[in-house]
């Protein structure tokens, strides 16, 4: 027995493993316990059952209660005291990471500035969120109304509107239980209101019911809520729209005149609201539209069930009522008045608090969805992720110096969670500096964003309140901890011994690649935006001196209000400085243009054609080319029956020649009109979009605009004769001539935000890319000072040391044009220009000179920190030891 | 309910109590698997000493080296005044209800 004793010994691995786990110290007299019993299984049973015993004792205990607590209690029992509690530490850590901040300032700063730029983008998207959040959040019912959507899956693409058809909100009303109230609105109110001084004015808003008060919080500053839209043509307007008409007059019980539509009694003033997905100046009776529908206006159908356009219903539901069971309700409906239709159309219910947020068709106001705010927090994060990846590679960079530091700390007992800890808090304390800076420059940036979105102006104002300053600190210790985990992680694995041992520390640049990577990414990243600009730019001249195939120059459009077409001509014409004068009903190359359906005859298909309204002289004034054919004709009976197509009409309908074309007849709105002309194609909508097929027609009555080509060059003398004239001719009316270049330029205002974004994002990476090259520059440089002193003393010129050092980043610079050019050119030319029907492409100059300009920076950063080292007096590197 | 102890942590505090200055962790182990005649695993058995030491109930020392186990320490313990009163409590309170039973408990095998 004595003898199988001393031979036997349990195995080696299960202690090994559990000492591991817990800690050598803590667990001695439980690997004792352990074994006395495994000597004791020895006795009465098998080796190997005792072995396994053993094992399995040991595999118990390292799960249990008992080895948890030893492990944590040894972790703890040597440096903090068990009395220290968590703040007290937090303190430490946020003393010394100040401390260490302010030793280093150089790292500091770069930091600051780094995390500070590549937060703000982020800020901008959070405060949108925020605000969107806010949206509808004022009414007291909020938690019961509901919207009714219409979901529409025609077995290829599945949809959600908004809207609704218009006769469902009657049907709910008569038919369903559990309303308590049900708001039809009519979302396309607008109109000119005409002025008392002859000003146009324009107004937009919706028709709805009286229960809209009802149901919705929005007080009123005078009126009476019950009856303010009762009566057809009555108005309710807002504080601000109110004040914008009628100044300091109070509007009650006064007409507004709306062109077109006839006279409107201001019934009601609404106080200016707070954030709403509603977007309203004005409300409209609901009964009006009736009226204006039995006035014969198509564009009003109330009874039909077929478009899902226009029309929005919201539902007030009884406390407690279960709006499943008013959806059972919707679906009856929609089954029986979509059975006949091939698509499936069901109605759903959405509550309030959803809908800016949703992503729905149609929406009737404020659309800000889940893609919009991706979109928004992507551009954020590849802002804030360089800079993330900054603040890493700076870090690690600057192991060299702080290596010594961590390895003491550990000696004295430092445990890898403390390090860690500490790491963090400064990187903390960095991104809370950082916030101030971006929140500086968001500031700066909501004013410029806020003028591009024209009807976000009501829903976003973007104001710091308590939310969004909340939002803002939570993303600021967040975007710390991202940038701050890598690092930590890193140096609380330090190995003490090795970092004490050797000063040099080569081991630890195994790192470098990941880094250099880093900063290839970032240098990829800014240069693509760089050519972003440059190709942006290029499609913004490109576009502005595009031969639209008219004549733009010296082209004055004047509104003509209520003056007669032939009058303006005679008065007009007698002025000197005008050469000639058109009518048309639209400006070319814009969007303005309407479109019809053409068939060729009874049987063929409908093709939808895009057309304009002018007169004889249209063709002659602008220099449009006819490829045969003549203009109109100077007989209005016989120019009323004609048109005059372009070369897309000729192709849309398969005939072979122009000259074929002339006398064929078309069925345009019930009526034959005979082709007169064809003109050569030109550009009617702006270049974004193909040339269509397009004609011309004439009526007088559709005339809007009075086109002047004027002859004169002094543009401020003739200006003054025309408003002269025109004051003559319309008294008391505005007097709004718009030259059409500019009209034209209006067309790419798009482009001009582009360039304006595109340049922003690429300013703010190219800043950061910079930032993040400078310090590693300025690390690698420090650490190589010795090298650079002994080479200069064994001969090296100024050249050569600056070569050396900089080789090296240079290269990095390279390597990341070689991979954003071909990423560039791709992104810019499938994906964004596609967006252009006529584009000017890529050119080898946008993408020369977005290199050097990257370049440029790339070795200025380098340069910068290079020549101050070469420079030096070797003796300065070389004397401290 | 201030004190409360499991069945288990009673049946450990008693042993360690029964065992005196020789109550170290294979000792309580064998003690109650003689006694009670069940199996105690070890892992179960040094959760419980754990958290009644947590609780204040018992307190430990290491002794000295020994030969048999590798020259490793033992870790005895000894109650506490805590867990003496704990102890005390469940008795009373064991008491109280035989006392207090309306059923007779005796177990009388003769009848």
């Amino acid at each position: 027995m004595k003898n199988r004793r001393e031979h036997t010994a349990p195995p080696a691995w299960p202690l090994r493993l559990f000492t591991w786990y817990c800690g050598s110290q803590a667990v001695e007299d439980l690997a004792g316990d352990m074994e006395e019993l495994f000597y004791q299984d020895l006795v009465h049973m098998p080796v190997h059952r005792a072995r396994w015993n053993y094992t399995r004792r040991t595999v118990v205990l390292l799960f249990s209660y008992a080895a948890r607590k030893r492990r944590q209690y040894h972790r703890e029992s040597y440096y903090a005291q068990r009395g220290a509690n968590g703040f007290f530490l937090l303190n430490s850590y946020f003393k010394i990471g100040m401390r260490n901040l302010v030793k280093d300032r150089f790292f500091t700063l770069v930091n600051v500035l780094g995390l500070g730029i590549g937060m703000c983008v982020g800020l901008l998207a959070l405060a949108a969120w925020v605000d969107v959040t806010e949206v509808d959040d004022f009414h007291t019912n909020g938690d019961h109304i509901y919207r009714v959507v219409t979901h529409y899956d025609d077995g290829n693409q599945e949809r959600v509107y908004a809207s609704t058809t218009a006769p469902l909100a009657g049907k709910i009303r008569q038919e369903f239980t559990g309303i308590r109230q049900v708001v039809p609105f009519q979302g396309e109110f607008g109109g000119e209101v005409i002025q008392p001084t002859g000003a146009f004015v324009p107004l937009r808003g919706y028709y709805t019911a009286p229960s809209f008060f009802d149901v919705f919080d929005f007080p009123l500053v005078a009126g009476n809520a019950l009856s303010a839209l009762e009566k057809p043509f009555s108005i309710a307007l807002t504080q601000s729209s109110a004040h914008k008409l009628f100044g300091e007059q109070d509007p009650i019980g006064q007409q507004l005149e709306v062109k077109d539509m006839g006279s409107f009694e201001v019934t009601a003033v609404i106080k200016d609201y707070p954030r709403s997905h509603l977007f309203f100046e004005a409300l409209v009776s609901y009964n009006t539209l009736a009226v204006l529908q039995r006035d014969g206006d198509p564009a009003f159908t109330l009874d039909a069930w077929e478009p899902i356009s226009d029309y929005y219903t919201y539902l007030l539901l009884d406390p407690g009522k279960d709006p499943a069971e008013v959806e059972a309700q919707l679906a009856k409906v929609a089954d029986t008045q979509f059975s006949s239709l091939t698509a499936k159309l069901d109605y759903k219910l959405q509550a309030l608090n959803t809908i800016p947020k949703s992503d729905h068709y149609n929406e009737i106001g404020l659309a800000w969805g889940y893609l919009a705010m991706t979109v928004f927090f992507m551009l954020s994060l590849l802002i804030l992720l360089p800079a993330c990846f900054n603040y890493t590679n700076i870090s690690i960079g600057r192991s060299l110096k702080r290596a010594k530091e961590i390895g003491l700390r550990k000696v004295a007992g430092g445990q890898n969670r403390h390090i860690f800890m500490q790491f963090l808090m400064e990187t903390v304390i960095i991104s809370i500096f950082s916030l101030f800076l971006a929140t500086g420059l968001f500031m700066w940036m909501r004013v410029e964003w806020l003028s591009m979105i024209v009807e976000g102006s009501r829903t976003f104002d973007l104001q710091i309140t308590w939310p969004t300053a909340i939002a803002f600190l939570l993303f600021a210790v967040f975007t710390g901890l991202a940038a701050g985990i890598f690092p930590a992680l890193y140096f609380s694995k330090l190995n003490p011994i090795e970092t004490l041992r050797n000063a040099s520390n080569t081991g630890k640049l195994s790192k470098v690649n990941t880094r250099k990577g880093l900063t290839v990414a970032q240098f990829a990243l800014s240069l693509v935006f760089i050519m972003g600009v440059a190709i942006l730019i290029k499609q913004y001249r490109y576009a502005l001196n595009y031969d639209m195939g008219f004549q733009s120059e010296n082209i004055l459009d004047i509104p003509l209000g209520s003056v007669d077409p032939d009058l303006f001509r005679t008065e007009f014409s007698k002025l000197a400085a005008v050469r000639s004068i058109s009518m048309s009903s639209s400006i070319p190359g814009s969007w303005e243009a309407s479109s019809t359906w053409v068939k060729s005859s009874e049987e063929g298909d409908s093709i939808e054609i895009y057309q304009m309204f002018t007169d004889q002289h249209y063709l002659s004034n602008l220099e449009l080319t006819l490829l045969a054919g003549a203009g109109f004709s100077q007989q209005p009976a016989q120019a009323a029956q004609s048109v005059i197509v372009n070369e897309q009409f000729l192709r849309d309908f398969a005939i072979a020649s122009p000259g074929e074309a002339l006398g064929q007849a078309f069925l345009v709105e019930d009526q034959q009109l005979v082709v007169q002309g064809v003109v050569k194609d030109f550009n009617h909508m702006p270049l974004r979009e193909k040339i269509k097929g397009f004609f011309f027609r004439y009526q007088p009555g559709r005339f809007a605009l009075a086109n002047v080509r004027l002859a004169s060059t002094d543009i401020q003398r003739t200006l003054t004769e025309l408003e002269s004239t025109w004051q003559a001719v319309a008294p008391g009316q505005k007097f709004e001539p718009r030259f059409l270049d500019d009209e034209l330029e209006k067309g790419f205002v798009a482009i001009t935000y582009m360039v304006k974004v595109f340049g922003f994002l690429g300013l703010l990476a190219v800043s950061i890319s910079c930032l993040g090259l400078l310090a590693m520059v300025v690390f690698t440089t420090e650490s190589r000072a010795k090298e650079m002193g002994i080479r200069k003393v064994l001969g090296a010129s100024v050249a050569q040391v600056v070569v050396i050092l900089s080789g090296g980043f240079v290269k990095l610079v390279g390597i990341a044009t070689l991979i954003a050019v071909p990423i560039g050119y791709f992104l810019f030319d499938k994906v964004f220009l596609r967006f252009h029907h006529y584009r000017a492409g890529i050119g080898l100059v946008e993408i020369v000179s977005s290199i050097v300009v990257l370049l440029l920076l790339s070795l200025l950063t380098i340069g910068s920190r290079t020549f101050v080292i070469a420079r030096e007096n070797p003796v300065e590197s070389l004397r401290s030891e | 309910m201030k004190g409360f102890i499991g069945e288990f942590e009673e049946l450990v505090l008693l042993t360690i109590a029964c065992l005196g200055e020789e109550a170290y962790g294979v000792a309580i182990k064998e003690n109650i698997e003689w006694r009670a005649d069940r199996k105690v695993s070890i892992g179960a058995l040094h959760s419980t000493i754990t958290r009644l030491e947590e609780k204040g109930f018992i307190k430990s020392w290491l002794g000295g080296a020994t030969r048999e186990r590798g020259g490793r320490r033992k870790r005895y313990f000894e109650l506490t005044h805590s867990g003496k009163a704990a102890l005390h409590s469940i008795k009373t309170l064991r008491d109280d209800l035989w006392q207090n039973a309306k059923v007779n408990l005796e177990m009388n095998y003769e009848k």
